[in-house]
Parts: C-alpha cells; sequence; structure tokens
C-alpha cells in the first residue's frame, strides 16, 4: 500500500483509525466476554477462543502501531527494519490467533486429559508453525522484497480444515456450536479478503477499502453474537 | 456446552408460556364455575387484543418523525461516506432499520423522500430516480425481516440476505443507470471499480457497469444490512434492561 502524508489525505487516516479502532475493541470485548465465561464453565474449547481473540488484539494493535509510524513518517529508511520487524511479529501473532481458533473447534479430537494445556506439545507445535512461517516470510521480504503470503496458504488449509472437521462433527453430534463455526468462518473470510487484496491491490489501490471495510462490521458482529450467547437469557429460551 | 444452544435466539418477541394456575380447591372451583371464567378469559382476551391494537396504532406524527429519522441518518452516512471517498454508498441502512422497526410504509417513504433530499442539495434534481432502488431496498428488507432471515445471531445467514438484496438491487440501479444516465458511473468513489472493470473487459463499458454495481452493492448491502440488524439488537436490549420493551 503507498502511504501518502496526513496532510494530504485525512481520510485514509480516519478510514484506517475507526477501522482499526472497531476491530481492536471488537477482540478485546470477545476475549474479555469469553474469558470470563471460562472461568465459569472452565470448557477447554472456549479457553482457546478467548486467547485466539487476546492474540488478535495484540496483532490488530500492532498493525495500527505499523500504519501509524509509516503514516507520520513517509520513507525514512532508518526506520525500516524496526517496522518490517513490527510487521512480522503482527504477522506471527495473525497466524497464532488463527491456529487458536482453529484448535478451538477440534481439540477434542486431539487434546488428552492434561488440564495445563499452555503446556501442551500442540499449542508448542502451533507457536513453532506461526514461527517458521513468520520467518521464512521475512527472510523472503529481506532477500527479494516481496512477501510469499505464505501465512495465507497455512491459514487457509488449517482454518478451512477445522471448519470441515467440526462442520462434520456438528452435524452428526446435532450440537449447536454457531458462535465456533461463524467466527471461524468469518475468520476465513478475512484471510481470504487480505490475500486477495495483496494480489489485486498493485493495479486496483479500492480493493483496500472493499476488504478493510467490512472487516471492521466481520469483527463487530462476532464480538455481538458472542456477547448474546453469553449475556443471553437461557430461561427466556426454554 | 449450555451457553451455545441459545445462540439461535431471535429478538423477535415469542409467545410466552401460560402461567401455571394454582390448583384450586373443590369447594371454591364449584363456586366459581364455568360462567365466571368465560367471562374472565374473554376480558383478557380483549384486553391483550386492544393492547396489541393500540401497540401497533400509530399516529400520523410517529409516522411522519420515523420517516424522517430514516432520512437523517441515512443522509449522515452518506455524505461520512463522501467525505472518506470509499468506494460505499452507505445510504441504505437507515432505510433498512425503519422496515425492521417501523415496517414497510416508513421505510418506504423515509428512503424515497432521502433520495429527494439528495437530488435538491447534491445530487442534481435529475438523482431523484435513485428513490426506486430505495423503494425496493425497503421491501426486501423487510420481507426478509418478516421471514425470519434478518438475524444477528446467525451472520452466515447474514451474508446470504446481504447477497441478495445486493443482486436484485444492483438490477435495478443498473437499469436506471443505463435509462437514465447512458451507464457512466454516477459516484466518484466507485469510478476506480468502474475502471478496472473497464480496463479487465478491454474497454466494455457493459461488463464495466455490471461488474462495477455487482461489487460495491455486495460490499455495501452487506455492510448496512449488518449495522442496521445490530443497531435493532443495541436499541431492543437496551429497551428490555428500562423495561420498555
Amino acid at each position: 500500500m503507498t502511504f501518502v502524508s496526513f496532510e494530504a489525505s485525512p481520510q485514509l487516516f480516519v478510514f484506517e483509525t475507526f477501522v482499526y479502532l472497531v476491530i481492536i475493541i471488537s477482540c478485546l470485548h470477545i476475549f474479555k466476554k469469553t474469558d470470563a465465561l471460562y472461568r465459569l464453565s472452565l470448557q477447554k474449547g472456549i479457553r482457546y477462543f478467548s486467547a485466539a481473540f487476546a492474540i488478535f488484539t495484540v496483532c490488530f494493535s500492532l498493525m495500527y502501531l505499523y500504519f501509524l509510524v509509516k503514516f507520520f513518517s513517509g520513507a525514512d529508511p532508518m526506520i525500516g527494519l524496526s517496522l518490517i520487524i513490527v510487521s512480522h511479529i503482527a504477522l506471527f501473532l495473525g497466524v497464532l490467533g488463527g491456529l487458536y481458533l482453529a484448535y478451538s473447534l477440534v481439540w477434542r479430537r486431539f487434546e488428552c486429559d492434561s488440564t495445563a494445556c499452555l503446556k501442551s506439545s500442540r499449542l508448542i507445535s502451533m507457536i513453532t508453525i506461526s514461527a517458521v512461517v513468520a520467518i521464512v516470510d521475512m527472510y523472503f521480504y529481506m532477500a527479494k522484497g516481496v512477501s510469499v503470503n505464505l501465512y495465507f496458504y497455512v491459514m487457509m488449509i488449517i482454518l478451512g480444515g477445522a471448519i470441515l472437521h467440526n462442520w462434520k462433527h456438528h452435524k452428526r453430534k446435532g450440537a449447536n456450536l454457531n458462535p465456533f463455526i461463524s467466527s471461524a468462518v468469518l475468520s476465513l473470510w478475512i484471510y481470504f479478503g487480505i490475500f486477495i487484496e495483496s494480489y489485486v491491490f498493485p493495479f486496483f489501490p479500492t480493493v483496500h477499502y472493499y476488504i478493510w471495510g467490512l472487516l471492521p462490521i466481520v469483527f463487530h458482529a462476532v464480538a455481538h453474537n458472542v456477547t448474546r450467547v453469553i449475556d443471553g437469557n437461557p430461561e427466556e429460551e426454554e | 456446552m449450555h451457553y451455545f444452544t441459545i445462540i439461535g435466539h431471535r429478538m423477535v418477541k415469542k409467545a410466552k408460556k401460560p402461567k401455571k394456575v394454582k390448583p384450586q380447591l373443590k369447594s371454591e372451583m364449584k363456586e366459581t364455575k364455568m360462567e365466571p371464567m368465560k367471562e374472565r378469559n374473554t376480558a383478557d382476551k380483549t384486553t391483550r387484543n386492544s393492547k396489541t391494537k393500540k401497540g401497533r396504532k400509530k399516529s400520523p406524527i410517529c409516522f411522519v418523525v420515523m420517516a424522517l429519522v430514516v432520512v437523517v441518518l441515512n443522509y449522515v452516512m452518506a455524505q461520512a461516506a463522501q467525505w472518506l471517498k470509499i468506494p460505499f454508498f452507505l445510504d441504505t441502512w437507515g432505510t433498512m432499520l425503519g422496515a425492521m422497526v417501523a415496517g414497510l410504509p416508513v421505510a418506504m417513504v423515509g428512503g424515497f423522500l432521502y433520495n429527494l433530499v439528495m437530488a435538491f442539495t447534491s445530487w442534481g434534481l435529475d438523482a431523484w430516480v435513485w428513490g426506486f432502488s430505495s423503494l425496493w431496498v425497503a421491501f426486501i428488507t423487510w420481507y426478509l425481516w418478516k421471514k425470519k432471515w434478518i438475524d444477528t445471531g446467525n451472520p452466515l445467514k447474514m451474508v446470504l440476505v446481504g447477497v441478495i438484496i445486493a443482486l436484485t438491487n444492483a438490477a435495478i440501479t443498473l437499469a436506471i443507470k443505463w435509462v437514465f444516465f447512458g451507464g457512466l458511473p454516477t459516484y466518484p468513489g466507485t469510478a476506480d471499480t468502474y475502471q478496472l472493470f473497464y480496463t479487465i473487459s478491454n474497454g466494455s463499458a457493459v461488463v464495466a457497469a455490471i461488474g462495477e454495481h455487482v461489487l460495491t452493492e455486495l460490499a455495501d448491502k452487506t455492510m448496512s444490512v449488518f449495522v442496521a440488524a445490530m443497531m435493532l439488537d443495541h436499541l431492543s436490549a437496551k429497551l428490555k434492561k428500562r423495561g420498555r420493551c
């Protein structure tokens, strides 16, 4: 994306600030709500779901920081390297959050009785996958100046597989896991949308508005859904 | 898992279960017999009916105020979108909200009025024809709302609703554009999209116009229907907390 100074385009600054703020607040909201629910239910799926959105909060905060620095500093080479590092830490967190979200759908299939979920080898492997993806992408970016978008492929395959697995399981069991599935599908859409943007943007910059304009709605929809699930009055439904 | 069984819940009011009647003594039952019970039931029925009628009856002032609210909501968001130079119109979410809250007539009048206001203030007099698009949006939203398709508890269904509204409305706006404006883009925010499809199709104005309309409407209407439905949920929740709903 070509950044311009604030004086040249205050609209872009307003748009990006609005988008990032809504996303960050929504993620924080989901994290707080689901964390409270986890304390009540001790359901591990909710634990991973909650952790995913905590990670997304940090990820999007870093991305906003990246935008702010780049927006106000222009093309200053002095801060170029630190910006690359910040963007790849954000990428690492983006992948990790997606993996947590996918794992929240399929944890029953993999996990044993271990109570220390953060020490689980599966979670260590998730962190490793994220780190490898971020480092490989960073290597290509430093060497060839082009991002290979490896994380999109990885995330789309893993999240898609998790959704498919859960969908089948959900159909068989007849349980209602709508918030999990819809959040994962919407997150998949986010990865897909940004993936499309990365290829189309060079010759069609307006695509940035189409993709990022819908993101706050997606996150807010998930937050809204989660709030309704947690704050809803079960007696009203019975 | 208990919490996840209630996701399908709607904000639409459901018929309440009949309250349990305390068992009466046999002597008391004899005293009351059937006739008084019958009377009590009819009275209860009439009160409920009259209450419903009273609730549904809208005064002309209420109608006008609601329609004006629709106009203002559409106007504010449209101006914001125009200032931000984003490729969305965002001028139908008020109409959608009006269709869900106040019914079809209010949404239709409000939507059409908004287009007249815009035609007289910033778009130019010819632009009043876009009002027909608002009429359709009001109708289709109201219809899908009545069919219970618009439900924030099911975001994927909401996306489908957005797609239905977008595609049907794209056909109408495309027809209006061809008949009244010669197929050229009339909104500066979507000019880039038109240009993209024009280049891809090797200079075909038809493909460019269709591509521009479909892409813009898909994003715009999906966004609008989500915003309207979530706003309605927030309003309902607040009113419920205050005990007015």
